[in-house]
């Protein structure tokens, strides 16, 4: 099973995700920072990462930086997750490496349409 | 011109006051000198002539001339002439030579300076020469007592005269320096009122902004923590409905959507509130790239197809090959195209909406127009006039019957003014909306990282128009049962003025650039009345003329030739009603309609 590691900070958002995504059968981990993002995403190397890129210690965008630049990471495919749809914030989730970007609330639909997309651009082992 | 010859110089009656009793005086000393002398009649006429008539004589001249002031410094030289012939004439004797000569020269230099007195003496001189000249150079010392004392008050009253004046002259300079000083100083006061008010302003000005601007921020930040919690609410009642579907609750769904229903609009109330705000901090930031206008309107016609079809409309966009490329900020565009599309859709019931988008490029540089119609509801005077505020939905009734949030067109009008643009309105109740969007079509000397586009037109030149009166004929003419005037001009400035003049007088317009185009439009929609120049790009005007009236369906129309070519005749011939030459008579022509409307509703 496909295995997900959604980085946001806010409790709610975290369980909600995480729930809706277990339920269609994702494998899913999560972390509450972009520090906690970071060490999780080279300790498990995910599939997937969902990065909310308004967190606190570190933020998405330095985040995602950092796991773009490091030598195993920076294969695993990152969806970047902003609050507002401004055309600024997507463009600037891709100047920092992000594959994809989507809004919140998250429609749920959508976001997994993305998420299977590049789940299915990945080298099959 | 009048008046000016009539107002003398204060210099000209203040020399003759004091030339009347000088000359007087003069003739005495004259009279008194000449007394042992042979009695010649031309003598005693000179005498009588210099003493009593001369000052007169040049009081009459100065009174006459066109510059009086330059006449009675041209009076005082002939007087420095006369004396110096006197001299002369009376052998250069002393005392009554040197009391005449001191005289005028005193006189001369108080009034016009050093080198007019120079001058002056150079007249003396002359006239000494001239009389010299005929009776010889000689000196006569030898004078009665009469003479002398004359000569001798002469002096005093002519030096006690000159010295008077320079004091009252004194006392003048003195008392105009005094009042010029307080003049300074209340001057002085009122700017220092002036520039502590302007401080005072400038400084309200700033706190306000700096208010407005922390508004937008307080805002900006709550809605972002608005959205958190309504992120839950609206995820976890999803997932509610999901789970009561799958453990066979399916009759608390609805209730569960309700809540999905209420938590979206809320978030399209922040959304909104947050685009507001942040275009009011100056925070929306513009991502400037080339584009095809035809790529993002059909994009944006791709989008609003399902919205407009939804209530049985039909969309139509007409966007000509060629419009090629603009430069702007195509995220925005699409938005603002967007949101008009479905403001005009949820407005509008089995209608029509049309986007209609042109170029124009003229002295007022270059545009696009992107324009929004549909046959819709429509909207009162009263209800367009507050329709670009936030919240100012045509009434609260609208809101709840149509939806949104009361704040798209405030946004859509802010977008397109940060684009360097800008969006009008017209509208008929019951009939019919029009928007319409002027776009600069390129921008010049632009960083691409900047808040707003500042566009640099030239002083004097005044834009397009944004208006839509030719849109909102073409698409609703047939109901509206407004009477047409058909503008034949390739000069847009003569479209404009007759689209002003014409709907004023509740005439729709339609404008036709070239000849064909005219005759097309006149032999399809049957105006009630045309206009036409006579000179057009693609044919002679009368020409034109003369085809029009050849069509029997318009055989009756009136046609009013209005150019610049000064041949009334021929087109009166050629059948014109009425043959104006540019520029136009706006009082004439707004009768010929207003009568014609009269006519036609009758």
């Amino acid at each position: 099973m496909p295995r997900i590691l959604i980085v946001e900070d806010n409790e709610l958002s975290r369980d909600m995700l995480s729930r809706r995504l277990e339920k269609r059968g994702y494998e899913v981990a999560t972390a509450a920072d972009g520090e906690e993002g970071i060490a999780k995403a080279s300790a498990d190397e995910p599939d997937l990462i969902l990065m909310d890129l308004a967190l606190p210690v570190l933020d998405g965008w330095e985040a995602t930086r950092r796991i773009k630049a490091g030598d195993r990471t920076a294969r695993i495919p990152v969806i970047g997750l902003s609050a507002h749809a401004m055309a600024e914030d997507a463009e600037r989730a891709r100047r920092v490496g992000c594959d994809d970007f989507d809004t919140k609330p998250v429609e749920l639909p959508r976001l997994l349409s993305k998420i299977e997309a590049l789940l299915a651009r990945r080298p099959q082992p | 011109m009048e008046l000016s010859r009539r107002e003398v110089h204060p210099l000209v009656s203040l020399d003759y006051r004091v030339r009347v009793p000088a000359m007087f005086i003069v003739g005495l000393v004259l009279l008194s000198y000449f007394w042992d002398f042979p009695k010649s009649l031309m003598l005693w006429t000179a005498i009588a002539f210099t003493g009593l008539v001369w000052p007169q004589l040049l009081y009459l001249a100065a009174r006459l001339s066109p510059d009086s002031r330059a006449a009675e410094r041209r009076n005082l030289l002939f007087d420095s002439f006369l004396l110096g012939c006197w001299a002369a004439g009376m052998s250069f004797c002393p005392l009554p030579s040197m009391m005449m000569v001191t005289a005028i020269l005193a006189a001369c230099l108080s009034i016009g300076g050093g080198r007019f007195a120079l001058s002056a003496a150079g007249a003396v001189a002359g006239g000494a020469l001239f009389v010299g000249a005929f009776m010889g150079f000689h000196v006569n010392t030898e004078t009665s007592i009469a003479t002398t004392i004359l000569s001798v008050l002469g002096t005093f009253s002519f030096t006690a005269i000159f010295g008077y004046q320079s004091h009252v002259q004194t006392r003048r300079w003195l008392a105009a320096r005094k009042e010029l000083a307080a003049q300074n100083e209340r001057i002085q006061e009122q700017y220092e009122v002036i520039e502590s008010a302007l401080q005072s302003a400038l400084e309200a000005n700033e706190s306000a902004k700096q208010a407005s601007q922390a508004k937008s921020a307080f805002l900006a930040n709550m809605s972002h923590e608005l959205r958190t919690p309504l992120n839950a609410i609206l995820g976890y009642s999803e997932m509610l409905a999901e789970d009561a579907v799958a453990a066979g609750h399916a009759d608390i769904v609805p209730d569960l959507q309700k809540i999905q229903t209420a938590g979206k609009h809320l978030l399209g109330l922040i959304n909104d509130v947050l685009d507001l705000s942040k275009i009011e901090a100056g925070k929306m930031r513009l991502y400037l790239e080339t584009f095809e206008v035809k790529t993002v309107v059909d994009e944006a016609a791709v989008t609003a197809r399902t919205l407009v079809e939804k209530n049985g409309n039909r969309l139509e966009i007409r966007c000509p090959d060629g419009l090629g490329s603009i430069r702007e900020d195509v995220t925005k565009v699409r938005q603002v195209l967007l949101n008009l599309l479905s403001n005009a859709a949820k407005f509008t019931k089995n209608g029509l909406v049309t986007l209609d988008v042109s170029r124009e490029v003229g002295v007022a540089g270059n545009w696009v127009f992107f324009r929004v119609s549909d046959t819709g509801i429509g909207m009162t005077p009263e209800q367009t006039a507050r329709l670009f505020e936030a919240f100012g939905q045509a009434d609260a009734g609208t809101t709840k019957k149509y939806g949104g949030t009361g704040l798209g067109l405030a946004i859509t009008r802010k977008l397109c003014h940060l684009m360097g643009g800008e969006i009008a309105v017209e509208s008929d109740a019951g009939r019919g909306t029009v928007f319409t969007v002027r776009l600069p079509g390129e921008i010049e000397n632009f960083d691409g990282d900047a808040t707003s586009v500042r566009l640099t037109t030239q002083p004097g030149v005044k834009l397009p128009a944004v208006t839509g009166v030719a849109a909102i004929a073409g698409v609703a003419a047939p109901s509206r049962g407004r009477p047409l005037v058909l503008v034949i001009d390739a000069d847009p400035a003569a479209g404009e003025l007759m689209e002003r003049l014409g709907g004023r007088e509740g005439f729709d317009v339609a404008v036709a650039r070239t000849g064909a185009e005219g005759l097309r439009l006149a032999s399809e929609r049957k105006p009630e009345l045309i206009t036409l120049d006579a000179i057009l790009p693609d044919m002679d005007g009368f020409k034109a003329l003369e085809a029009l009236r050849s069509d029997a369906g318009l055989a009756r129309t009136p046609i009013v030739v209005m150019t610049v070519v000064d041949d009334r005749d021929r087109g009166l011939s050629l059948g014109a009603t009425d043959y104006f030459v540019k520029p136009i008579d706006l009082e004439r022509m707004a009768a010929i309609l207003a009568r014609r409307r009269s006519g036609a509703a009758a």
